[in-house]
Order: C-alpha cells, then sequence, then structure tokens
C-alpha cells in the first residue's frame, strides 16, 4: 500500500507540515474499526486515500475562519423570505458543527440579515450547479489562509425537491469546508460509499436520497487537532 | 401633502435599504479585497453528483480538438474573478452552435478556451484564484473541448467538465472529481466523437 501515498502537492504546509497524514507509527493509532478512515490511518504505511484532506491556498495554507471573541459567532445568513424552508436543515448542521467543534473556538449562528462584507459572514445563495449539491466559490484569503471578507455557500437551485437529509449533507459539507477542510477521496480504498464522513463529497441530493448527515469523528478530529488544534498531520494519531 | 412626502421617505428609505442588502449580497472585488490583505481565492470542488457528459452537452456550443497555448490570465469585467485565455492552435470543429468568423479574411476560424481562475499582478500583489475543480490546464497539451458561448468568450462547459485530454487518441477527463465521465476514461477520440454527435444531435435546441 506504500506505493499509493501520493503527497498532493502544492498544499498544507500550515504549521510547516505537508498536505495529507503520513504515519509510519501504528502505535500511535486509534484502532477502533470506526475511526479507521481518513484522520487516522492506522495501518502502516497507509493509503492517502483513507486520509483527511486539508482545503489549501495556492501558498499552501490551510483556507480557515478564524475565531471570533465571545458572544461573536461566525453569521450565515438565509433569506428568510425566499429560503426559510432550508433553515430547520441549515440549523441541524449548524448545531451538529458547533457541538463537535468547541475547542476550535469557532461557533456558527443562522441570522435572517444580510451579515455584512466581513469574514464571519456567510451568505446562502441557492444557483442552477447541473445536479450538484452544493459549492463555496471564490473565498478570498490572506497570507495565512484565514478568510478575510464575506463569503458564499451556494446550493443547488432545486433544493425544495431534496430530502432533509439531502439538504442538511450539503450544509454539513459546505461548513467543514470553512472549518479547513477539503473534500476527501472518492475512491478511498477505506470506503466508496460517501457515508463515512460529510466531507466526503460523493453523495446525492434528491427527493429520496438519505445520505450521512451528521458530523463525523473523520470530520471534526481533523479540525479540532489539526486545522485549529496545530499539531501535526505527518504523524498518526496527532 | 405631508403624508405623501412620508410615503416618498419611506420608498426612499426602503429602496436605499435594498441596495445596501443587494450590495452586501455581492462579493469584494478582486481589488478590495486585497486592499484588506487577500493574497487569492479559494474554491471547492461542487459537492454531490458530478455532471453526465449528456448534460454538458445539451449546453455545449462547440466541440473542438486542440491544442493549448500560451495563456493569459486577466481580470474580468466585474473584477471579481479572474480568467485564463488559451488560444488553441491547429483547432479541429467537431461541431459549432454558431459558425464562428475567422479574425482575418481566407484563414480558419480560430476559437480561445476561458478557464476560471489563474495568477496575475493586481496593485503590486501577486494574486491566485485557485479552481481546485479543474487545474490550470497545461500549454502544449492537446485535448478536446466542450465549450459555451458566454458573450465574446468560450467558457469550458459546466465550468469544470468539459475538457479531456488527448493521449495516444485515447481521452481522459482534467476534472479533478475521478467519478466523472467514467465512461469517457480511455475511449479512442473517434468513439467519443461519435458518442458526442449522437448526442448532439438528439438535442432538440441549444438551451440557452
Amino acid at each position: 500500500m506504500a506505493d499509493r501515498f501520493v503527497d498532493t502537492g502544492g498544499g498544507g504546509k500550515w504549521n510547516g507540515y505537508s498536505r495529507g497524514f503520513r504515519t509510519t507509527d501504528a502505535s500511535s493509532c486509534v484502532t477502533s474499526v470506526t475511526q479507521r478512515t481518513f484522520w487516522e490511518c492506522c495501518t502502516s504505511p497507509v493509503a492517502s486515500s483513507c486520509c483527511g484532506v486539508y482545503e489549501t491556498t495556492s501558498n499552501g495554507n490551510i483556507a480557515h475562519l478564524t475565531p471570533l471573541t465571545p458572544p461573536n459567532k461566525v453569521q450565515i445568513f438565509l433569506d428568510p423570505n425566499t429560503l426559510s424552508a432550508a433553515g430547520t436543515a441549515l440549523d441541524g448542521a449548524i448545531n451538529d458543527w458547533n457541538t463537535k467543534v468547541t475547542a476550535t473556538g469557532v461557533e456558527f449562528q443562522r441570522v435572517s440579515s444580510s451579515c455584512g462584507s466581513g469574514p464571519d459572514c456567510i451568505t446562502v445563495q441557492p444557483v442552477s450547479m447541473l445536479g450538484s449539491c452544493g459549492w463555496t466559490p471564490n473565498s478570498f484569503t490572506d497570507s495565512n489562509g484565514g478568510f478575510v471578507a464575506n463569503r458564499f455557500l451556494q446550493i443547488d437551485s432545486g433544493w425544495r425537491t431534496w430530502s432533509s437529509a439531502s439538504l442538511q449533507r450539503t450544509f454539513d459539507h459546505e461548513l467543514g469546508h470553512s472549518l479547513g477542510m477539503d473534500d476527501y477521496s472518492v475512491t478511498s480504498a477505506c470506503d466508496t460509499t460517501g457515508n463515512s464522513a460529510v466531507m466526503q463529497p460523493n453523495f446525492y441530493c434528491n427527493p429520496t436520497a438519505n445520505p450521512l448527515s451528521a458530523v463525523s469523528i473523520n470530520d471534526y478530529l481533523p479540525v479540532n487537532n489539526t486545522v485549529y488544534g496545530g499539531q501535526s498531520r505527518v504523524t498518526c494519531g496527532f | 401633502m405631508d403624508h405623501t412626502k412620508c410615503h416618498i421617505r419611506a420608498l426612499v428609505l426602503l429602496a436605499i435599504a435594498m441596495l445596501s442588502l443587494v450590495a452586501h449580497a455581492q462579493p469584494e472585488t478582486i481589488p478590495a479585497a486585497i486592499a484588506k490583505g487577500a493574497v487569492g481565492t479559494v474554491s471547492t470542488v461542487p459537492s454531490g453528483p458530478t455532471p453526465t457528459v449528456a448534460a454538458l452537452l445539451r449546453t455545449t456550443d462547440t466541440v473542438v480538438i486542440g491544442t493549448l497555448g500560451e495563456p493569459r490570465s486577466y481580470l474580468f469585467d466585474d473584477q471579481r474573478e479572474v480568467f485564463t485565455d488559451y488560444p488553441l492552435t491547429d483547432p479541429t470543429f467537431i461541431f459549432q452552435a454558431h459558425m464562428m468568423g475567422a479574425s482575418t479574411p481566407g484563414r480558419m476560424p480560430t476559437v480561445t478556451v476561458t478557464q476560471r481562475g489563474g495568477t496575475l499582478i493586481v496593485n503590486g500583489t501577486k494574486f491566485t484564484q485557485s479552481e481546485p475543480a479543474l487545474p490550470p490546464l497545461q500549454s502544449g497539451n492537446r485535448a478536446l473541448f466542450l465549450l459555451e458561448r458566454a458573450g465574446d468568450k468560450y467558457l469550458i462547459a459546466g465550468n469544470f467538465y468539459g475538457v479531456f485530454e488527448i493521449i495516444d487518441e485515447k481521452l481522459m477527463p482534467l476534472a479533478a472529481r475521478t467519478d466523472f465521465a467514467e465512461e469517457f476514461k480511455n475511449i479512442t477520440v473517434a468513439a467519443a466523437v461519435d458518442s458526442i454527435m449522437t448526442t448532439l444531435r438528439a438535442r432538440p435546441v441549444l438551451e440557452k
């Protein structure tokens, strides 16, 4: 399996480490089967496709929200006039991430009026996406990877026909990008179902789809321990 | 009269408030973001199912095979995006919904492929718009392109999907999502063109 590790290149040197996990130290790994995907790569040598990956800027830093001073929160504007039916799913995703990344200092909050032009403002927009579910386009970052301006979380304009799980998964996934995570491999040697992490992009959004719609340990542990934990991504188990 | 004035004032205030809302719903311009310390943008790869090739072909204006020339990156007119233009050398047109004119009478038509993203200097700052859904195209590479016309530009269909590199007369999609267009991987150019043309002939009207 060693030959499967491919440094994705060009990215991930926040705190000086390369993108993706690599380990030769199996002793530090958690051995629970449920925790063996993505973030912690217990088998050594390991397939890179099992590892969490980070959203990196052109100069190799992790793109991320900067924690705010409490009680300030990262605001997510959902237009109550046109998108109120998406409120429950967005609230679900917000609560899900908030309870699992408390250590980061980042906390999301839904708001019903425009939240301005600062980096702590995300606006939900429906757009036509040729059948894709969601997208977070063109987020401005500074030289450290911190977001510097308001951002947009786009969902496909057909969202009203989706199941609630489809919509919440889309919100969960796109909010994970705000926390520094990139898409996990869709051809993972560990999992190809898209149901081990909300950061797997290969899920369906339609009236009957029932994708994983809860943030899993494969999602939040890399956020807590690396993006905001400042720890190494080159050793297993942090 | 006072009542009317009051109404007008209320309408003006409402209009100002709405304009403010619209302004806030816009992304920053790149020069304004640079003034705040931005050095680039990151985008994600669209999540969920990837489009089918048939879906891309519903909005495709031009299908062309050619070799990528030297890129030129620039700010789009609204200054909110970076685009990169690649002229195609030796283009072979497979399909054109609208005939392109030659830039010089007597010469064959040319085409320039426009990709979202790129790197350029803005107000003295090196700025990169990263679009990981389709890594920067490489000049000198030969590919089959599905293109959508937008004004005077030919954008890659589906933003990130309508490019298939040709190596040894076989195709490979260049989109980052490896689950896109499985049926077009490693098929011959001739087979791909047959499949594309069959789909295009069955297309009732261009959806634009």
